[in-house]
């Protein structure tokens, strides 16, 4: 497997069973010095970015021609200093690197509030210059705003390391350092600047290889106001968050994600809250999801609320317009099409007063994930190849695999029925204290004539051995999240669902224009919606200018008319 | 840097400027600046100058980390002659799990549930004396909002302030929410610092509920707890247990490592405890009485307020119908001694009748009868100093 392969949502058996190949284990400390609070800056000073040449002298230098060179005039001697580099309208060819605190609290901004003024497009680029629009490794307190990153091999931005202690996690190669317990390693102290890891205001990305806006290892982030669209994995990923016994929350608010094989992959996130965004016309919305040879699982403490979820429905493996660095749409992985929300394993996080309508297969989905995660990731080292350990971690493991004490309620699902998804809430009732509902504001309002709770058909539950978790009100007169905490079975049964469905060579996916769900289908009725892709896809190997134009603009895109109106199509049609 | 496969290898990046100021000097920022503080945090508010302020808070914001205080205690070998119990840690102890902690997590009684909330501390404008009219003696006050450091209660996952079932909007505010529980309960308070200001540590120390040291809420120097220094940008999560003799209203409030000047700055708040299937009386009010000094509002006169405001028409003008049960939660909120007095009523506390009892630093109670005496009428604090400077509101009664 490809060494330098980064983390990823994987869904489908086959991906997880593929994931993990580890190099040696390397055991780190925490640090000996945890630093002190933050303090604020001293001094802000300017340098310019500017594509015409610069004439200002070469001593004391404020001007320059690339982001490159004046992120590294950026670099202070002590903490006194902050930098702003305020770049140009134009384009600019070139992949950009912020590394190490000398760079703490830097800022780069483009001069005007459009970010579609000032980009970072790396078309041009080849190998590693190609890869990542602008990396931020292990320097806090970092704001990127007004920008546009597009044509990147792998990601638009990436945060990594960032505001967690030096040499906490020593490697940038995703996901693959084991450690000894990768659920109990705890950040002892992050290292925050006023407060904040990373900022990112007013960014696009858009066709990508990986994801658009990226951070791994990282803690205390806030995203707002940006875009992402037409990535391979996701658009926006938060992913491997340090567990933290006082975190720092990370934030992603108003943005909008569409286009993407995912709108939201988050494999073992943490402490995550995503509000007020769009999420729409993905293959899937947003997806918590666990990897077991990734660092923290499971997803846990994340809250998703207040956000429109609709019409992802986006079937890529029948071609898309973003290029793929795996050389497979979806990064490989088989993820189903058509859900608004995936819980593909979670624990103590909550789906409350989202709006969500027009995804195929489900609203909101929840899978416990459970013993499916066998023999993945740090399974075999910890519970044994023949599951035979009963140590601690391997117990601790096991029950991160659990879907456990999760909330669903105070959403409205199907547009009052206008724009119904193939089921509103599907869950198979194998996890242990979730709710859904309640009475006030804490019901869920259902769309129409569909099925709204939908259990889905586990007759292989194993039902001896652990009580269903019925679908339990969230209402605090009638909820305790005082639960057992056992260890049992699960299925994986999204495959089953999905494979009946499946008329797609390349995925078990039912393709868009299909007459309904199968014989998964409780309505027996077709999908009715306006607000999805209705065309195919096919590979589209060239650049946006050379789209051809009988097929109308090629970034034209999903205009939502208005509140619930869903959308008026998408420009790239049929061919 | 990159290697020859492509990969970037991360340097060894030191940490940032090291050090910070201990507790030693921290004191000595403090004694040296008005020469009367015996802890680290001053107690003298009244006295306290403008640019005495300015050094503390420079102090505490720039106070290490109570976790490396106490490795560096540990890595010198003094842990020697400490207690045992100062061993037993949810954040020093990489392999403490819920099932080998000495100090349990608080889970519900049978029949309780876990009551949930979220709060941050914020720093905010506040203006003691909105109105600028004293409606009492009719004079005129008028006051400049100066910078506050109090408690907002937030929506789940800090998403954005708390709006309520009537369609209000949670403000950040003296006091801060309230939070509600019965007997048998386990409030679950997630606790967020979010200021950008002070830069301070900070924390929620409740009163009346129990809890284990670890959610305590309060700085200890090298002994400090995981709860009891919360950073900005950091969260946390408190979980109190609701006995029975927890039962009554009580005061939450900052007792981290500048917790004087930060609660005399607005962080606290009410914590209400009802019997098991208790209903709420019908009209509810909670009072906070305390002051703000010079020092804080920066204005030069000493203000004596309730829940942040002062002068009757700005303090709460408190309501009810006869034939109500009225319940009235008062707190001692400063460094002061009170009587509270409510004209026109007197109420049963403990076996006998009064209208005026004492109420000192911190200490709670809770007022209640059925009202059957219509009319306007004033409360305060009969302490005349207090009273006079701004300790004072209304309470209307109609028939």
């Amino acid at each position: 497997m490809n060494r330098t392969r980064l983390t990823r949502a994987g869904v489908a058996l086959a991906a997880l069973s593929a994931l993990v190949v580890a190099p040696a284990a390397s055991a780190y400390e925490l640090p000996a010095t945890p630093g002190t609070l933050a303090k604020p800056a001293k001094k802000i000073t300017k340098l310019t970015v500017q594509k015409s040449a610069c004439s200002s002298p070469t001593a004391n230098k404020t001007c320059f021609t690339t982001i490159q060179a004046a992120v590294n005039a950026s670099k202070q001697t002590t903490h006194k200093v902050e930098y702003t580099i305020t770049v140009m309208p134009g384009t600019y060819a070139e992949s950009v690197t912020v590394e190490g605190h000398a760079l703490d609290g830097l800022t780069i901004q483009g001069s005007t509030s459009k970010a579609a003024d000032t980009k970072i497009d790396l078309s041009t680029l080849k190998g590693d210059a190609h890869k990542n629009a602008i990396t931020v490794n292990a320097t806090s307190g970092v704001t990127i705003k007004n920008l546009t990153v597009t044509h990147y091999g792998e990601n638009g931005l990436w945060f990594v390391n960032v505001g967690v202690p030096a040499d906490y996690v020593n490697t940038m190669d995703g996901g693959n350092v084991l450690i000894p317990n990768p659920l109990t390693q705890k950040l002892s102290k992050n290292e925050l600047f006023g407060g904040k890891a990373y900022t990112v205001d007013n960014v696009t990305a858009s066709f990508g290889g990986r994801y658009g806006i990226f951070a791994r290892t990282s803690v205390g982030g806030t995203i707002t106001n940006s875009e992402a669209y037409y990535n391979d994995d996701s658009g926006f990923y938060i992913g491997e968050t340090p567990a933290q016994t006082k975190p720092s929350r990370t934030y992603i608010t108003g943005v909008k994600s569409w286009g993407n094989a995912l709108g939201y992959s988050g494999t073992n996130s943490r402490y995550v809250t995503i509000n007020k965004g769009s999420w729409f016309n993905n293959g899937m919305g947003i997806v918590p999801n666990i990897v077991m040879g990734e660092h923290w699982p499971a997803p846990s403490f994340n809250v998703y609320t207040d956000n429109d979820i609709y019409g992802n429905n986006f079937n890529y493996y029948e071609g898309a317009p973003f290029p793929s660095s795996s050389g497979q749409f979806g990064g490989g992985a088989s993820y189903p099409v058509g859900i608004g929300i995936l819980l593909f394993g979670s624990q103590d996080s909550e789906i409350s007063k989202n709006r969500v309508w027009g995804n195929k297969l489900a609203g909101v989905a929840a899978i416990n994930p459970g013993i499916l995660l066998k023999g993945s990731g740090n399974w075999n080292r910890l519970c044994g190849a023949d599951n035979s350990l009963k140590t601690a971690d391997c117990l601790q493991l096991k029950d991160a695999t659990e879907l456990k004490r999760n909330k669903i309620f105070g959403n409205a699902f199907g547009r009052l029925g206008l724009n119904r998804n193939g089921r509103d809430i599907t869950y198979a009732n194998d996890g242990i204290g979730n709710c859904v509902g309640g009475t006030g504001a804490n019901a869920n309002t259902f769309g129409g004539s569909q099925t709204s709770l939908y259990t889905v058909g586990r007759t292989d539950k194993p039902s001896s051995t652990r009580p269903n978790d019925s679908w339990q009100s969230c209402d605090k007169s009638a909820y305790s999240a005082t639960l057992p905490n056992k260890i049992t079975f699960a299925y994986f049964w999204m495959l089953t669902f999905a494979a009946n469905d499946s008329s797609s060579g390349s995925g078990p996916n039912p393709a868009i224009g299909d007459p309904g769900l199968g014989a998964n289908d409780p309505t027996g009725q077709d999908y009715v919606d306006n607000s999805h892709f209705e065309g195919r896809w096919w590979v589209w190997p060239g650049t946006e200018s050379s789209w051809p134009s009988q097929y109308g603009k090629p970034l034209e895109r999903c205009k939502i008319t208005a509140p619930y109106q869903g959308c008026d199509g998408f420009a790239f049609g049929k061919p | 840097m990159k290697s020859e496969k492509g990969e970037i290898k991360r340097k060894r990046i030191a940490s940032p400027s090291g050090g910070g100021v201990d507790r030693r000097e921290f004191l000595g920022l403090g004694a040296g600046a008005a020469g009367l503080f015996c802890s680290i945090t001053p107690s003298d508010i009244p006295n306290l100058r403008k640019r005495d302020v300015a050094k503390i808070d420079a102090a505490a914001s720039g106070l290490a980390h109570p976790k490396g205080l106490r490795r560096k205690a540990k890595a010198a070998g003094k842990p020697v002659g400490w207690d045992p119990v100062d061993a037993y840690s949810t954040d020093d102890d990489q392999s403490a799990t819920e099932a080998n902690r000495v100090f349990k997590t608080a889970e519900p009684a049978e029949g309780g549930q876990v009551r949930e909330y979220w709060i941050q501390a914020t720093s905010a404008p506040w203006n003691p004396v909105p109105t600028g009219r004293d409606t009492w003696m009719g004079m005129t006050h008028r006051m400049r909002p100066f910078r506050a450091f109090v408690y907002q209660e937030m929506e789940s996952g800090f998403s954005g302030p708390k709006t309520y079932d009537d369609g209000s909007v949670a403000r950040p505010q003296m006091p801060g929410p309230v939070l509600e529980a019965e007997v048998g309960d386990v409030l679950e308070v997630h606790f967020r610092n979010a200021d950008e200001q002070f830069l301070q540590a900070v924390t929620m120390h409740p009163h009346g509920v129990r809890y284990t040291p670890d959610y305590d809420g309060i700085f200890l120097n090298e002994f400090t707890r995981v709860g009891g220094f919360v950073a900005p940008g950091e969260e946390f999560t408190y979980r109190w247990e609701c006995l029975p003799s927890s039962v009554g209203a009580w005061p939450y409030h900052d007792h981290g490592p500048n917790h004087v000047l930060n609660t005399s700055r607005g962080l606290f708040g009410s914590i209400v405890i009802r019997e098991k299937g208790e209903t709420p009386p019908d009209r509810e009010y909670f009072l906070h009485i305390h002051s703000l000094a010079p020092a804080i509002t920066r204005s030069p006169q000493m203000l004596h307020s309730i829940n942040g405001r002062s002068f009757a028409g700005n303090t709460p003008t408190m309501r009810s119908k006869v034939g109500e049960k009225v319940a009235i939660h008062v707190f001692g909120t400063n460094n002061d001694f009170h009587t509270f007095h409510i004209h026109g009523h007197r109420w049963l506390d403990a076996g006998r009748y009064v209208d005026s009892p004492t109420i000192g630093p911190s200490e709670s109670f809770t007022i209640k009868f059925q009202e059957d005496n219509p009319g306007r009428w004033l409360y305060h604090c009969h302490v005349a100093s207090h009273m006079d400077a701004g300790m004072a509101g209304w309470y209307l009664v109609e028939a």
